[in-house]
């Protein structure tokens, strides 16, 4: 067998064979790999840019914040209406962090549109018929604070065909403040994310 | 050289030829209804690997329905992602890195090559996984489905755009380009023969699955978190009723222009029977190819029969249920875009093997005679399809019971069914699937957000 010959078969086995990616860590700075679906970085960029155009509205100010008083935030329901499986606390966990990080705000985790978050707080008042339990430090009642604002909201997908190889995928991260004292939304953000890519198989 | 390549053919026609036994007593098991060994034998049959990722997709697709029939939901999502997670590599899967596969499957027939999934395979995909979670309360999954389904409808005509222009190059840049197209020419008047009338096969239109399209229009509007949901089962329901002239499909329709109408009741769906399969054509080609050096040739083709019902209907009191959609209609209707492709690319391979053949006789008779042999043995029709789906959907609607059971019959069996259903009195869908009338009816009751 020639040489050629012997190149070619070589070459030929190493297409069908195929080589596996060995695992590695990703540098997250300077990661441009990009997906058809939602990733870390659209989640990051998204909350990035939602949390700095909330915190430049004048009415996400407490009014005696110079005193250091904050508003407190409850997270209601931020809907996936995407073709992706995500978990929607990928987006408002960081939101959370960063408006607990402004000094703006508190998140409280007693009350939630379904229940609480953490039912610890209601749960611990229930030590006071504790015989176990120095009643001393058993928590008040009274004393958990109700939130002064809602944040709901919905992540969206919209798939178009750009041409026979190519499709456009649209996600809008939208989010709503609601001022649970008088029911109006004081502030609404929209992050939009737009990727092209295969148009072969879906966008998940 | 010549016993290299006889070797070679032969070991492509067994390949080829290897014998679907496990299909045949599939089939067996279900006829006869014993679901719990046809679902072992798919589960089976599906390869799954250590985490549970299915080798064989349409394997999984048949434990992922049966799976759903015995209503273990979260195993039949299981098995359907994986089958998802196979659908995905068939789109995405290289040419030319599954170059040997095509080579063996041009010099023997498509069994050799793994199941490319129909686009209504990847439309009932995501519609059973989108029930599932509605079956268990997970509405956020459930929704994230019905997206995904209405994506696949929106990608099927422009996939079949794109298949038929596909199927016009195949021809254009075939070797023997000038026989592919005579014999094309002549294959009318074979079928016709053959009694097989192809224009009858006719899809809905923009190949749309009108079931799947229905239930994503009654979830939105049942589970509706708001405007955007309405609206969203507003354009379904419009569009399914376009295509189905339903008069519940109509009714839906109304409340999603004004849900406050919409009431406590009960929406029935029969899953109804199994669906059209296929069986083997074998036709033999216009003479111009057969000439005193060829010993053998022709083409198998797979033709389409008719599905089976279970029941004509299933009913309430007096009232029954009517038909919503036709899976046979959309087996057929996409089978006959694709059938011109199948045809195309079974030519092709016959006029190769044929010419091969006579290469090989006018070397020596004996060859040529072997060849022969091989090329009668491999001609064979690809069968594969997924068994389980249905044949036809049927829809009804009942006012919610007082007394919270909702009694159901079906035409032949003495015994009516009583569902239990939600004390909370909200729209609910009851989810009948009857295979056919030697297994009970698998009933799921999806209650509404």
């Amino acid at each position: 067998m020639n040489t050629r010959a012997l190149l070619s078969v070589s070459a030929l086995c190493l297409a069908l064979a195929g080589c596996a990616t060995p695992t590695h860590y990703v540098d997250m700075k300077n990661d441009t790999v990009a997906v058809m679906g939602l990733d870390y970085k659209d989640f990051e960029n998204a909350a990035t840019e939602l949390v700095n155009q909330m915190l430049a509205s004048p009415l996400m100010v407490h009014p005696k914040s110079n005193q250091g008083a904050r508003y407190v935030l409850t997270v209601s329901n931020v809907i996936n209406d995407t073709a992706q499986r995500i978990d929607t606390d990928q987006l408002t966990k960081k939101i959370r962090i960063s408006l607990l990080n402004s000094g703006r705000f508190i998140v409280t985790t007693a009350v939630g549109l379904n229940g609480p978050e953490d039912a610890m707080t209601a749960k611990s008042r229930q030590l006071k018929s504790s015989k176990m339990i120095n009643q001393r430090t058993v928590k008040k009642d009274g004393r958990v604070i109700a939130p002064d604002f809602s944040l709901s909201g919905k992540i969206i997908q919209r798939n178009n065909r750009v041409s026979s190889r190519t499709q456009q995928v649209d996600y809008y991260f939208q989010l709503t403040m609601t001022n649970l004292d008088d029911g109006l939304a004081y502030w609404e953000g929209e992050y939009p994310i737009v990727k092209r890519g295969d148009n072969r198989t879906v966008s998940w | 050289m010549r016993r290299l390549l006889i070797t070679c053919i032969c070991a492509a026609v067994l390949a080829g030829c290897a014998t679907p036994e496990s299909t045949r007593n599939f089939k067996l098991e279900l006829q006869s209804g014993n679901i719990p060994a046809a679902t072992e034998r798919a589960v089976k049959e599906s390869a799954p690997d250590k985490e549970g990722q299915p080798g064989n997709l349409l394997w999984a697709l048949e434990a992922g329905t049966l799976l759903r029939y015995s209503t273990l939901s979260e195993r039949s999502t299981r098995m359907l992602d994986g089958a998802e997670v196979l659908m995905k590599e068939d789109d995405t899967r290289n040419v030319v890195a599954s170059g040997g596969q095509q080579v063996a499957a041009v010099l023997t027939n498509d069994n050799v090559l793994p199941y490319s999934p129909n686009v209504y395979d990847t439309v009932m995909l995501n519609t059973y996984k989108a029930l599932n979670f509605w079956q268990q309360g997970d509405y956020a999954n459930a929704r994230v489905e019905w997206n995904r389904v209405d994506d696949r409808q929106r990608r099927a005509a422009e996939h079949f755009e794109a298949e038929i222009a596909k199927q016009r190059d195949a021809v254009e840049t075939s070797d023997n380009a000038d026989l592919v197209n005579r014999s094309l020419a002549g294959s009318d008047a074979a079928f016709e023969k053959a009694g097989v009338d192809v224009s009858q096969w006719t899809p809905y239109a923009g190949y749309i699955n009108p079931a799947a399209l229905y239930l994503h229009g009654l979830y939105f509007l049942l589970n509706s978190e708001g405007k955007a949901d309405y609206e969203k089962a507003r354009t379904s329901l419009e569009r399914a009723f376009a295509l189905t002239k339903h008069a519940q499909v109509k009714a839906d329709l109304a409340s999603a222009r004004r849900p406050r109408t919409l009431k406590p009741a009960v929406w029935i769906l029969l899953e109804n029977g199994m669906a059209a399969s296929k069986r083997e054509l074998r036709i033999d080609l216009p003479l111009f190819l057969v000439t005193g050096a060829v010993h053998y040739t022709g083409i198998a083709l797979p033709i389409i029969e008719d599905g089976v019902p279970a029941y004509p209907h299933i009913a309430v009191g007096r009232q029954q249920s009517q038909p919503l959609a036709d899976m046979d209609t959309i087996i057929k209707g996409e089978f006959k875009t694709r059938f011109n492709a199948i045809l195309v690319r079974e030519i092709i391979r016959a006029t190769a093997k044929t010419v091969l053949q006579k290469q090989m006789n006018d070397q020596n008779p004996w060859l040529g005679l072997a060849a022969a042999v091989a090329q009668a043995a491999s001609t064979q029709a690809d069968l594969r399809s997924w068994i389980t789906l249905p044949h036809d959907f049927q829809l009804m609607q009942v006012p919610y019971p007082k007394d919270n059971v909702l009694t159901l019959t079906l035409p032949g069996i003495e015994a009516s069914i009583d569902v239990p259903l939600p004390e909370r009195k909200a729209p609910v869908l009851v989810y009948v699937r009857a295979l056919n009338t030697s297994t009970t009816p698998s009933i799921q009751v999806l209650a509404s957000k």
